[in-house]
C-alpha cells in the first residue's frame, strides 16, 4: 500500500515534532525517536482527516504537554541510571556501598551545617573595628634616685616599670581626660543607655573593657588596642 | 546466573498507562500506532496517548521484561514504512491477567454495594 499524500500542514507539523525530539536524552532519542516521529505523523494524518487544521491544533495542544512531561522524566531516568560515585567506589573496593553512602551523606550534612551556621552568624553579627597605637615609653631621666624607688629601679632597671605605666594609662585620671576630650559620656549614653548620659565611672568601665594594653616584646613600646563598633580616635597621654 | 522468578502479584497495581498497553497486546502483537488506537477504542476516546507517554511506557515495559520487541515490518493496512512490533512476554501475560483479576474482584465488590448495575445478560433470568 503506498503512503497517502501528505498535506503541507501535516508535513510541517511532522517536521516541527522531529526537531522537538531533541529535548529527549540522546539514548532515548536514538532508540525511540523514529517510532515516536512515525506515531506523531500517523496522529497528524488522523487529525487532519477528521477536522483539518483544527484537528492539528488540538493534537498539538495534547502532544506538547506530553512532550515536556515525558522529556523531563526521561532525563531524570537517565540521571538515575548513571552510576553514582559511591557505587563506583564500592565496585572498585568491593565494599558494601550502604555504609559509604551513609558516611558521605553525614559528612556533607555536617559540613553544610557548620558552613551555613558560620556564614549566617558572620553576616548577622554587627561589624567591629579595632585600632592599635604604639607608644614608646621611657623612664623620666629627671626622676631623682632614692625617692620612693625600689633598689632595682635606682640601678636603672625596674621590672615593674611597664606594669606601673599600664596602671597609669588605665587610671581614672587618664581615662577621664580621654572621656572628656571625646565626649564619650554623651556618645556612649546614646548608644548604650537609650540616650541618657552616662556617668564617668560607667564610661571608664566600658572603656577598660575595650582596651588591651600589652608590652611589645624586645622594645620599650606599649601597644594599646581598642575595639569598638565604630571607629574611635585614640589620643595618647 | 539463574534469574529469580518474579511473582506477578509483586508488580501490582499497574499504572493505567501500563495496564492499557498490556491489554492492547493481550490478543496479539501490535506496533505503536495500533496500540494507541486500541487504547483510544477501549476508553471510548477518553485516553489518547501521546508518543512520549506511549514509548516511555513501552521502554519501561521492555526493561521490566513484560513485553518484548518481535520484529520490524510494514503494516499492510497503513503504508510501506517499517514499524516496530511488540508482544507480551510470558511474565507480561501473567501480570496483565493478575491485574484483570484484581479489577474483576473490585467490580464484584462494587456490584455487591450496588454502586454499579449488573450487565444486561446477567440481569435476564
Amino acid at each position: 500500500m503506498r503512503a497517502p499524500v501528505e498535506s503541507k500542514a501535516v508535513f510541517v507539523s511532522r517536521r516541527c515534532y522531529e526537531r522537538l525530539l531533541a529535548v529527549y536524552p540522546e539514548g532515548h532519542r536514538r532508540e525511540y525517536g523514529l517510532p515516536m516521529a512515525q506515531l506523531f505523523r500517523d496522529q497528524c494524518r488522523d487529525a487532519w482527516r477528521e477536522s483539518r487544521s483544527w484537528g492539528l491544533v488540538t493534537l498539538w495542544l495534547r502532544v506538547l504537554p506530553d512532550l515536556v512531561k515525558t522529556s523531563v522524566l526521561e532525563h531524570l531516568s537517565a540521571m538515575k541510571a548513571r552510576k553514582s560515585m559511591v557505587e563506583k567506589i564500592s565496585e572498585i573496593t568491593n565494599v558494601n556501598p550502604a555504609p559509604l553512602r551513609t558516611f558521605f551523606t553525614v559528612f556533607i550534612a555536617v559540613f553544610l551545617l557548620v558552613f551555613g551556621t558560620s556564614a549566617i552568624v558572620t553576616f548577622l553579627l554587627p561589624g567591629s573595628f579595632q585600632s592599635t597605637v604604639r607608644v614608646k615609653v621611657e623612664r623620666n631621666a629627671s626622676t631623682s634616685a632614692g625617692q620612693n624607688e625600689s633598689p632595682a629601679a635606682s640601678s636603672g632597671y625596674d621590672p615593674y616599670f611597664f606594669q606601673t605605666e599600664f596602671e597609669v594609662i588605665r587610671s581614672g585620671v587618664v581615662l577621664g581626660n580621654v572621656i572628656e576630650a571625646l565626649d564619650l559620656n554623651a556618645k556612649w549614653g546614646k548608644r548604650y543607655a537609650g540616650g541618657e548620659k552616662l556617668k564617668t565611672p560607667e564610661t571608664i568601665t566600658l572603656l577598660k573593657g575595650r582596651m588591651d594594653l600589652r608590652a611589645v616584646r624586645n622594645t620599650s613600646s606599649n601597644s594599646l588596642t581598642h575595639r569598638t563598633k565604630k571607629s574611635v580616635k585614640l589620643k595618647s597621654r | 546466573m539463574a534469574t529469580k522468578r518474579i511473582d506477578p502479584e509483586d508488580l501490582l497495581p499497574l499504572t493505567p498507562a501500563v495496564f492499557h498497553v498490556l491489554l492492547a497486546l493481550a490478543d496479539g502483537e501490535r506496533h505503536g500506532y495500533a496500540i494507541m488506537q486500541e487504547v483510544a477504542e477501549h476508553t471510548a476516546g477518553r485516553i489518547k496517548m501521546g508518543p512520549g507517554t506511549l514509548y516511555g511506557t513501552i521502554k519501561r515495559l521492555i526493561e521490566a521484561r513484560l513485553i518484548e520487541e518481535s520484529d520490524e515490518r510494514p503494516d499492510p493496512h497503513l503504508d510501506d514504512e517499517r514499524r516496530r512490533y511488540y508482544r507480551l512476554s510470558g511474565l507480561g501475560q501473567r501480570v496483565v491477567q493478575a491485574e484483570a483479576r484484581r479489577y474483576a474482584e473490585m467490580v464484584k465488590v462494587a456490584r455487591g454495594k450496588k454502586l454499579i448495575g449488573r450487565p444486561a445478560a446477567a440481569v435476564q433470568t
